[in-house]
């Protein structure tokens, strides 16, 4: 057993610890951006404006300035620097770069302590979701009305793509980011993630992509949906541009943050964590990762080439010069559908951990919910083209696509097992995570079984580009990943922050956001049932009633979100200090203090079994986890 | 009881901060600063042994948004370089149930138009226009410059469609504004009451099959039509 | 006492979802007294309920959308209550009073997965993707399949106007006129993006790309008029790009040909042409 020595917060560095980190921050990061921006705009505009794609390739140079500069400023390539110098970063500059000494300034900087990471996630996530949402109003306020014209279509439009984007790019990141970030290395007893500067890194790259996504109001909007499907979004303003920059940054960092999710779970793991002992969030974390690394590159080949099309007029999606929109289409979707399950995978792996934690009981037949989501996984590379049934692109694999499509149900199902099992004749200990579990179950079901409709062909030709299935994706999505998230959010809060979650008001919220789902979705199925097409900025008369509905089950949906909001906000600050392990739950995330030490444990645990032993002290001793050596029962205690 | 005021505040603040952002958006909308052209009356007309009550509007089409309509009233404020443009409205209001008649003066240039159907005159009183003093059903699809379109009503009056071409100014390609205009005189009998949108059918704008640019921006060559 | 006879204990509290004491005494009676009427709302909803959600059939593709719609719905109604049954028991049945409390209520029985379950599960839910499967082939080779009559429609998409033209007859309009009870082959291209054509009443879907033809068929069987929307978004004004479309009898379809300027033998010869 190593020992190591604790790091308390206000360890002395030397004064020159952290070199360049100690003049860095959020404030540089934007200072360097802006000015790298401007020189970049400069540039271009004096060279490049008169020629035929001229504000095209400008907003393209001043974007990827952008990108490059805050990155710079911010310090994400310090080490590289560094390493390219001949210099290397001693102990103190990593202490430094960790965090240490810094106070709350540390959640401004460059830090590579991945419970800062987590909660950076956690606070930029909860950011793009009330931009997310309040597009949303935005949407759904339009709808109120037949004609109406509270924006004109072309405003509309954009907002329906951003809303969409900003949405998917929250919720790839709303578990993955805080949560795999946080807690996995906790969970599998390792100090930090295997590559702590590429974490830092990949927090700070989205940060920087929102801005131009973000910006693209401003440069005309963006007017084909979140999908951007070509040749459409190549006619659109240079606003497509800074839509596509914002993608390019994003996979990167997805990559980046999947690559060292999949090294820390391989190689970090504590003595006696194996494979069979790991927390189904620690799989879903690393599937999710995995996927990832499969599905996102595909976004990246796919928005590269929408801005050469645009920017130096390749016409790789232009059907005049030779080009089709079905490439697009294709990559588009190759990395559109294992992508709602990079979404969906981690907080069901969160939810199980609820499920075990709050029923009392082991998780229902491990290795088959394990084997189930590594068939999600696996089916879901294969099942793209049901997103493209009424293209006209392959006909003859309409049959093909309906197989796989209905195989995922399959596994899914497992899921729903594995879900049931464990609750099953459990001792239901009903706070609130579990609430969110019972949430889900009920909404994925609903989610679940539309998918099933759109995934019959004949059926898919009616309700295709139609509002069930933007009904259907949100009772997946909204229904079932974000309020998983909120779930793995209300369970591990007392982790992160060292506070307990206002029960009473996150229960308020709850049943707010529990309402508001079904008035707005249900409504949006009715909608769809009558035959109204997506993304209209205006519809027929006979739609009102059901956009009325639906308009009004949202603002009842936001407001539940806001007050969770509140819940969250006010606890942080006034919430009752956490015990070490609240939940009186087993896996080792429990076994230190609230919130852990830099390192994370004071001595390095050790595992015996796997975290979901419940019931079973007498039983089967070997079973009960010893995460901890007696010694370091002191690691509860902590070092605050 | 002080965390529910704190609740309540919250929720206050989000929606207050929401409501900003929709009003920033409403803003956004582009209606010309001449706002809506109310058609003016004219007497009434009989078209086919029925008495309607006549209206007239007007508008020109210039090839350039930034310039100056004879007025010294900017064509569309703020309007990009070689952007073509209606002016000075974008949004008209008449009467349901009247003979619309239209006098509208065409500036900009002329090419192939992508769909000869739309080369026809469509939906109008007696199926024809009078353009530069010549009644005709249609123009040569080879040297169009834009199209007024309007569109039925979903659910409301589906039927309804007027679609009139206009040819190339008579500067052809030097087409500048106010410049070798073309007239377009046509009439049409408006639906039932509702808001109809209009835009030009001719791919005049940037871009892939030349519907970016002022195709896709509201208020160039696009609006709608109140019928009330 | 001893841990043999913890372990029998346990044993016995694992055990009787499947054996011992009568049905109703065991946790899995309970879920079926749920579960039961969960799946007679479920099946009256999806006998009733579509018929007043979806517009008017009108061709014989959209009779099919209905039907697997509630055929589906039926079947997933009874595996939406086994979940949803055993949920809502749970919370009835098995939470503890501590409920509020910060101290967990005694751990549950450490049931770590029970192959006979696994089993059912896994077989139930195999077969019902046969079934919908099956199901799914079979109604889309009797789609695709051409018939006798058939007769082609081109169909245009461009930003934001369908226009739609009868070969032969030199006709283009913007409204769709179809014939009865016949099957129609719609000739779908754009002019410009991508563009969705949905005869909404009409049950079917397919996208207008440009430089490329795609083809789907209808076959119209009640007269009336039905909506023709854009359903693939295609910039500024695709919420208006709607259109009617009418299906009338040949007879009336044909002297519409000829009022809109067709020569009479056009008329006859695509009138009498089977694809």
């Amino acid at each position: 057993m190593t020992m190591t020595a604790p790091l308390a917060e206000d360890t002395k560095l030397g004064p020159k610890a952290g070199g360049l980190y100690r003049h860095q921050n959020f404030a540089t990061g934007l200072i360097v951006g802006i000015l790298s921006a401007v020189i970049g705009w400069v540039i271009s505009h004096a060279l490049l404006q008169s020629s035929n794609w001229g504000s095209d390739m400008v907003v393209t140079v001043t974007l990827v300035s952008w990108v490059v500069g805050f990155n710079i400023g911010i310090g994400s390539f310090n080490a590289i620097f560094r390493w390219s110098l001949g210099h290397d970063e001693d102990h103190e500059d990593q202490l430094y770069g960790a965090g240490v000494g810094q106070g709350w300034k540390r959640y401004f900087k460059f830090c590579t302590d991945h419970k800062v990471v987590g909660t950076q996630y956690l606070v930029l996530v909860m950011v793009l979701f009330g931009v997310g949402g309040t597009l949303a109003m935005m949407i759904r306020t339009q709808l109120l009305t037949p004609n109406s014209q509270f924006m004109s279509p072309e405003t509309y439009n954009s907002i329906v793509s951003i809303h969409g984007m900003i949405m998917i790019i929250a919720t790839i990141i709303m578990v993955s980011g805080p949560f795999a970030n946080f807690i996995m290395p906790i969970m599998i007893g390792a100090k930090d993630m295997a590559f702590p500067r590429l974490n830092a890194l990949s927090f700070w790259l989205v940060v920087s992509a929102v801005p131009p996504i973000l910006g693209s109001f401003l440069l005309g909007g963006v007017p084909a949906g979140w999908t951007t499907y070509a040749p459409l979004a190549v006619q659109a303003p240079p606003a497509m541009d800074a839509f596509a920059i914002t993608i390019c940054t994003f996979v990167l960092s997805v990559t980046v943050a999947g690559i060292n999710t999949l090294v820390t779970v391989l190689t970090m793991r504590t003595k006696g964590m194996t494979p069979g002992r790991l927390p189904i969030f620690v799989w879903g974390s690393i599937i999710a990762g995995g996927l990832g690394l499969y599905a996102m590159p595909a976004f990246l080949m796919a928005q590269s080439a929408m801005i050469t099309d645009r920017v130096v007029g390749t016409s790789f999606y232009v059907a005049m010069q030779g080009g089709t929109g079905w490439l697009y289409e294709n990559t588009f979707w190759i990395m559109g559908h294992p992508e709602v399950y990079v979404i969906l995978i981690p907080p069901v792996g969160a939810l199980i951990e609820i499920a075990s934690t709050f029923s009392r009981k082991p998780v229902f037949a491990y290795k088959v919910m394990v084997s189930g989501v590594i068939g999600i996984a696996t089916l879901a590379i294969m099942v793209w083209a049901h997103h493209m049934f009424t293209t006209g692109w392959a006909p003859t694999l309409a049959d093909p696509f309906m197989l796989t499509t209905e195989l995922i149900s399959i596994p899914t199902g497992i899921v729903f097992l594995c879900m049931v099992g464990t609750i099953w004749r459990g001792s239901i200990w009903t706070r609130l995570p579990m609430y969110f579990l019972y949430l889900f179950l009920f909404n994925f079901i609903v989610g679940g079984i539309t998918g099933i409709y759109l995934s019959d062909v004949p059926v898919d030709q009616y309700f295709h580009g139609n509002m069930f299935v933007t009904a259907h994706f949100h009772y997946t999505l909204l229904g079932g990943g974000m309020i998983g998230a909120a779930g793995a959010v209300s369970y591990w809060y007392p982790k992160m922050t060292g506070r307990m979650l206002n029960e009473r008001i996150g229960k308020t919220a709850f049943w707010i956001i529990a309402a508001g789902i079904q008035i707005t979705y249900l409504g949006q199925f009715w909608e769809g049932f009558q035959g109204m097409p997506r993304r209209v900025a205006n519809y027929a008369q006979i739609f009102q009633h059901a956009n009325d509905m639906s308009s009004v089950g949202a603002y009842i949906l936001m407001t539940g979100w806001i007050v969770f909001l509140y819940a969250i906000i006010s606890s942080w600050r006034h919430g009752v200090k956490a015990p070490a392990n609240p939940w009186h739950a087993k896996s080792l995330e429990w076994q230190t203090s609230s919130p852990p030490p830099l390192e994370n444990f004071l001595v390095d645990p050790v595992v015996t079994s796997d975290p979901y032993g419940y019931g079973e002290d007498d039983l089967a001793p070997q079973r009960q986890p010893q995460p901890v050596s007696a010694e370091a029962g002191s690691t509860t205690g902590g070092a605050h | 009881m002080k965390k529910v005021l704190w609740g309540v505040i919250t929720v206050l603040i989000g929606a207050i901060l929401i409501a900003a952002v929709g009003v920033g958006f409403h803003s956004q909308q582009y209606v010309a600063p001449a706002g809506t052209q109310v058609a003016k009356s004219d007497g009434t007309v009989t078209v086919n042994g029925k008495t309607y009550q006549h209206v007239t509007l007007d508008f020109v089409t210039e090839p350039s948004a930034a310039g100056n309509l004879p007025n010294g009233k900017p064509v569309h404020p703020g309007g990009n370089e070689g952007w073509p443009a209606y002016a000075p409205n974008n949004q008209f209001q008449v009467p349901a149930n009247s003979v619309v008649t239209i006098h509208w003066v065409q500036y900009d240039s002329g090419e192939v138009v992508n769909n000869a159907f739309f080369a026809k005159v469509q939906g109008t009183v007696g199926g024809k226009a009078n353009i530069n003093g010549e009644v005709v059903d249609g123009i040569d699809p080879s040297n169009m410059a834009h199209s007024f379109t309007v569109r039925g009503l979903p659910g409301v009056d589906p039927n309804f469609f007027v679609s009139v071409p206009a040819p190339s100014s008579k500067l052809g390609d030097e087409a500048v504004n106010d410049k070798g205009g073309v007239t377009v005189d046509f009439s049409f009998i408006s639906g039932t009451k509702g808001l109809y949108s209009w835009n030009c059918e001719f791919p005049c704008g940037s871009g892939v099959g030349g519907f970016g640019g002022a195709m896709s921006s509201y208020g160039y060559m696009s609006g709608y039509i109140h019928v009330v | 006492m001893s841990s043999e006879e913890k372990r029998d204990e346990i044993a016995a509290v694992v055990e009787p979802v499947f054996r011992g004491g009568p049905l109703w005494k065991r946790p899995a009676g309970k879920v079926l007294i749920i579960w039961v009427p969960m799946t007679i709302i479920g099946l009256l909803l999806a006998f009733f309920a579509p018929g007043h959600l979806f517009p008017e059939n009108m061709s014989a593709e959209q009779e099919d959308v209905k039907t697997t719609f509630i055929l589906f719905t039926a079947l997933a109604a009874p595996v939406a209550a086994v979940v949803w049954g055993i949920a809502l028991y749970s919370i009835v049945g098995w939470r503890k009073k501590s409920g509020k409390s910060d101290t967990p209520p005694e751990d549950g029985p450490p049931i770590r997965g029970g192959t006979i379950a696994t089993t059912i599960w896994l077989g139930t839910s195999v077969i019902l993707v046969v079934v919908l499967l099956v199901w799914g082939m079979a109604e889309l080779s009797s789609e695709l399949a051409p018939q006798q009559n058939a007769m082609q429609v081109n169909v245009t998409g461009q930003q934001w106007q369908w226009t739609f033209s009868y070969p032969g007859t030199g006709v283009t309009s913007t409204q769709l006129i179809v014939p009865e009870g016949r099957q129609i082959h719609f000739h779908v291209t754009s002019e410009d993006v991508t563009h969705g054509f949905w005869p909404v009443q009409l049950g079917v879907q397919i996208d207008a790309n440009p430089n490329v033809t795609t083809l789907i068929s209808a076959t119209p069987n009640k007269l009336g008029t039905f909506d023709v929307r854009c359903s693939q978004i295609c910039g500024l004004n695709h919420a208006y790009m709607e259109t009617t479309g009418t299906t009338v009898t040949q007879a009336q379809f044909n002297a519409w040909l000829v009022s809109h300027g067709a020569s009479a033998t056009s008329v006859h010869s695509y009138a009498m042409s089977a694809k």
